[in-house]
């Protein structure tokens, strides 16, 4: 037989778990539009009937006691999580690469104001076009001084804004290293005692500490489910920069490592490891390293997008050990407009030699100059590689019309005693636009572009539009995906107020009906305590 | 698939933005007229572009070489036929001089008259245009003909026409311009004392070690020493002029030496005949600029159409997408304040 009383108590278990239900419920409603906040359900069983000693009894019927709460669990789907942060990763790199290339498109762009009433082009192409213009309006007056000067100031018009590409181009590229170190280790902050005020690092630091309170809360078999948003927040952020892998533990805890590397940013004894920037030895590239030194494979997220726009060198070879980018990043556009000063300075230089007679200028004054131009070094090609290493850009940076030639602007024609003006102008003219020209791409001994000077300068357009043409397609394509799998999550973890709704109308009609057995029970005491034996009174 | 309120409100917010964005897309297409802003977004249509904008800018560097050496030619037209004029009227004198019931007076007056002429043609010869002797170079240098004087020229020269040769040089191969007589020129000193101006036309421009190839350029300039050359001595080989004729003529006239002036007429005709030769020349090339020309025209109506079809948008397409995604805007705009607005706890008592 159950006890008198047995029935109260299950009322009152049944009282007590929807109490707890609506607990929960308010929690979630709370926290509906809390970032990273996975909503919580009641986790409740059917308590067993008493296990005394009526257990052998066969004529008795067993009645459960109530219900038994086990504990308040999230609604969490783990291995959407990883699929989440991976594609995350990749998003992240293709849209920060788009990002970052997109500022230097704009600089380079030759059609920024072009429309069909304007027909210009505005970017070193265009400029090249106004040089040959001015060329040739000297074939019907190669008389004109004042057509002199002006040729002097389109092409001292050109170089300058080669000066400026390259000056931007070193401007992008600290920008973008200080950038990539903010990304790793934070901003402002003392990380010798990593103290870092976020960054990777930081974020880390921070793993680390949830880390060890969520092991800590859950020795005594309860969820940390709220501290456990927060671990999970803080990952899908670590994904935004870095592609990692995680797993968890029993105990808890998660490990995170890099997909493509073996090392642990934190391992299975919580210990943390330190990210920092650094120069490999034989590429010469921007890389993450270790605090051992090695090189960390990073294969996604915003850092592999800074490191492919720093390392970028448009060779086509992609090296992970070494940090060789092969896309298209600012040392290829440094390489390439070096080129094309090199270029411009040869076209105008060799030209010069053939026409001007060495005693109208010192020897070996040239047209066009740069600043390690040392004396008796004609070709700018000569020890290219060399100089090269010390700057990629020693022509492009400093590339000008010598000051011999640029204080008087007559001496484009006064100096010029051959027997014929014009056909001197027709041949620059002919010099910057034909195809027989060529351009050496001595920095790169293997190449040679075979176009005019004027479409080599076409390619600085075409080889970053195609570029960021590219990446931006990656970058729809894994938006698409990250989002479809973000949805999913959503749909699964996102609290939905019409939900809450039922579970408040189910948790107030099982806390009333809980109510109404335990009033029941009472009337029914009442009557067998109070009114039984009272027969006829 | 379970649908949460913050679902549905993070899917209506990306919405409404990617139809901001089309808006967006398409308000600036209008307004610029561009099918594009950045090359990234449409590489192949932006070289194209690219491509179509320097083909306008060399059709336009031909446009302007054409019309300038056009008005070149026409100017030195307007001076052959000038010098034409003058002989025209030096022949009437010729004819005068050569009749026998003149007098001493009559020569001398004919004889002032021819010498009038004969300057006359020497200036007329050292015309310019915009800044440039007709048949010679800078106005601010030397001119290229001169009446030769016994002082500066010595007397052999008194009288003769002189040109100025722009090609000579020195000794060690420096250019060194100097005066010299056209009475001691042969027929290949000429051909070296040549100016060109050479115009690049679209005809292929070739250059061989620093030289312009001569048949893949216009050649606008007319030598003056065609235009006064009449012939070679039939002896010395050497070129006469109507200039000297005509100051041996004037000289004859002041000492009645008949037998002497028997050959100025046929002289001033061939003059004319020389000179109207290179005046059709000159018209043959004027021929050929006007048809370079109307090409040059037809072309740059291909190449604006091509640009237009790869940067422009069509307008009509471009204000329907707009006006289509402005409605699209405002239907998601009222679908999700309306749908949104109300849950189950808006019905619980």
């Amino acid at each position: 037989m159950p006890s008198t009383f047995g029935i109260l108590e299950s009322a009152r278990s049944g009282l007590n778990a929807s109490q707890i239900g609506l607990n929960i419920t308010s929690q979630n409603i709370s926290n509906a539009n809390t970032e990273g906040y996975t909503r919580q359900m009641l986790d409740t069983s059917a308590m067993a009937p008493d296990s005394g000693a009526n257990r052998y009894l066969q004529s008795s019927l067993r009645v459960g006691q109530g219900v038994k709460i086990n504990g308040v669990y999230q609604v969490r789907n783990d291995f959407l999580d990883v699929r989440y942060r991976y594609q995350n990763s990749d998003y992240n790199m293709w849209n920060g690469e788009k990002e970052q290339l997109q500022p230097i498109e704009d600089y380079f762009t030759e059609i920024s104001d072009t429309t069909t009433s304007t027909n210009k082009l505005t970017g070193l192409s265009g400029q090249l076009d106004d040089i040959i213009t001015s060329l040739q309006n000297y074939q019907t007056s190669p008389d004109n001084p004042n057509l002199s000067a002006d040729v002097l100031n389109k092409l001292d018009m050109l170089t300058e804004s080669i000066r400026q590409d390259a000056s931007e181009l070193s401007t992008t590229m600290s920008r973008e290293t200080s950038e990539l170190g903010i990304i790793v280790n934070g901003g402002a902050g003392d990380t010798s005692n990593g103290n870092y005020a976020g960054g990777i690092n930081g974020m880390i630091k921070s793993l680390q500490g949830l880390n060890q309170q969520i092991a800590s809360y859950e020795i005594s078999g309860q969820t940390a489910n709220d501290l456990r948003d927060q671990r999970n927040l803080l990952l899908d952020k670590l994904s935004n920069d870095v592609d990692i892998d995680t797993t968890e533990l029993s105990n808890g805890m998660v490990t995170v490592k890099l997909r493509g590397d073996d090392k642990y940013l934190i391992d299975s004894k919580n210990n943390t490891d330190a990210l920092s920037i650094g120069t490999d030895a034989a590429s010469n590239a921007k890389v993450i390293q270790w605090s051992d030194g090695s090189t960390a494979k990073v294969q996604g997220g915003l850092v592999k997008a800074y490191l492919n726009v720093i390392n970028g060198d448009g060779s086509g070879v992609d090296d992970i050990t070494t940090g060789q980018c092969g896309n298209l990043g600012i040392p290829y556009l440094e390489k390439k407009l070096n080129d094309f000063a090199i270029g411009l300075y040869d076209v105008f230089n060799n030209l010069n030699d053939v026409n001007i007679p060495s005693s109208e200028l010192a020897s070996g004054t040239k047209f066009l100059t740069y600043d390690s131009d040392g004396a008796g070094v004609s070709d700018p090609t000569e020890g290219g590689a060399a100089k090269a290493a010390a700057d990629p850009m020693y022509v492009a940076s400093s590339i000008r019309i010598s000051d011999s030639w640029s204080k008087d602007t007559e001496l484009f024609v006064n100096s010029y005693l051959g027997s014929d003006k014009g056909s001197y102008y027709t041949s620059y003219a002919n010099s910057l636009k034909t195809t027989a020209q060529t351009v050496p791409m001595e920095t790169d001994g293997s190449k040679m572009y075979s176009g005019s000077l004027s479409n080599f300068a076409d390619t600085f357009t075409q080889d970053i539009a195609s570029a960021i043409s590219i990446v931006s397609e990656k970058a729809d394509w894994s938006k698409t995906n990250v989002d479809n799998i973000n949805q999913q999550r959503q749909s699964i973890s996102s609290v939905s107020t019409n939900d809450e709704g039922i579970n408040i109308i189910k948790y107030q009609q099982a806390y009333n009906a809980n109510a109404r057995v335990i009033t029941t029970i009472d009337q029914m005491l009442d009557k067998l305590i109070n009114s039984t034996g009272t027969v006829g009174l | 698939m379970r649908i949460s309120t913050t679902m549905m409100m993070r899917n209506f917010s990306q919405t409404l933005d990617n139809k901001l964005g089309d808006i967006d897309k398409y308000s600036n297409q209008v307004s610029s007229s561009r099918k594009f802003e950045r090359a990234s977004e449409d590489p192949v249509s932006a070289m194209q572009t690219i491509e179509a904008c320097h083909e306008y800018a060399e059709n336009q560097q031909y446009v302007s070489s054409d019309n300038s050496a056009a008005s070149w030619l026409q100017a030195t037209e307007t001076t052959t036929n000038q010098i034409n004029d003058i002989l025209k009227s030096a022949q009437e004198k010729a004819t005068e001089a050569l009749n026998g019931t003149n007098n001493d007076g009559d020569r001398q007056n004919l004889a002032k008259a021819m010498e009038s002429y004969r300057d006359e043609i020497v200036q007329t010869l050292n015309s310019s245009f915009s800044g440039r002797y007709i048949f010679g170079k800078d106005t601010e240098g030397k001119p290229p003909f001169k009446l030769g004087t016994a002082d500066e020229d010595g007397a052999a020269n008194d009288g003769k026409l002189m040109y100025y040769n722009y090609n000579a040089t020195d000794a060690s191969g420096n250019p060194a311009p100097k005066y010299v007589s056209i009475d001691s020129l042969s027929q290949s000193d000429l051909e070296s004392m040549r100016l060109s101006m050479p115009v690049d036309l679209n005809m292929g421009l070739q250059i061989n070690g620093g030289k312009i190839k001569q048949s893949s350029i216009f050649e606008a300039s007319t030598s003056g020493l065609d235009v006064i050359v009449s012939g070679y001595d039939s002896t010395s080989g050497k070129a006469t002029n109507i200039v000297d004729q005509l100051t041996d003529a004037v000289k004859n006239l002041n000492t009645n030496n008949m037998s002497g002036l028997s050959s100025i007429l046929s002289n001033v005709e061939s003059a004319q005949n020389t000179v109207l030769k290179t005046n059709v020349e000159i018209g043959e090339k004027e021929k050929m600029l006007s048809f370079l020309s109307s090409k040059l025209t037809d072309d740059e109506t291909n190449i604006n159409s091509r640009l237009a079809d790869s940067l422009e948008v069509d307008s009509t397409q471009a204000i329907m997408q707009y006006n289509i995604s402005q409605i699209v805007y405002k239907e998601s705009l009222s679908i999700s304040s309306t749908v949104l607005q109300q849950s189950l706890i808006d019905f619980l008592k």
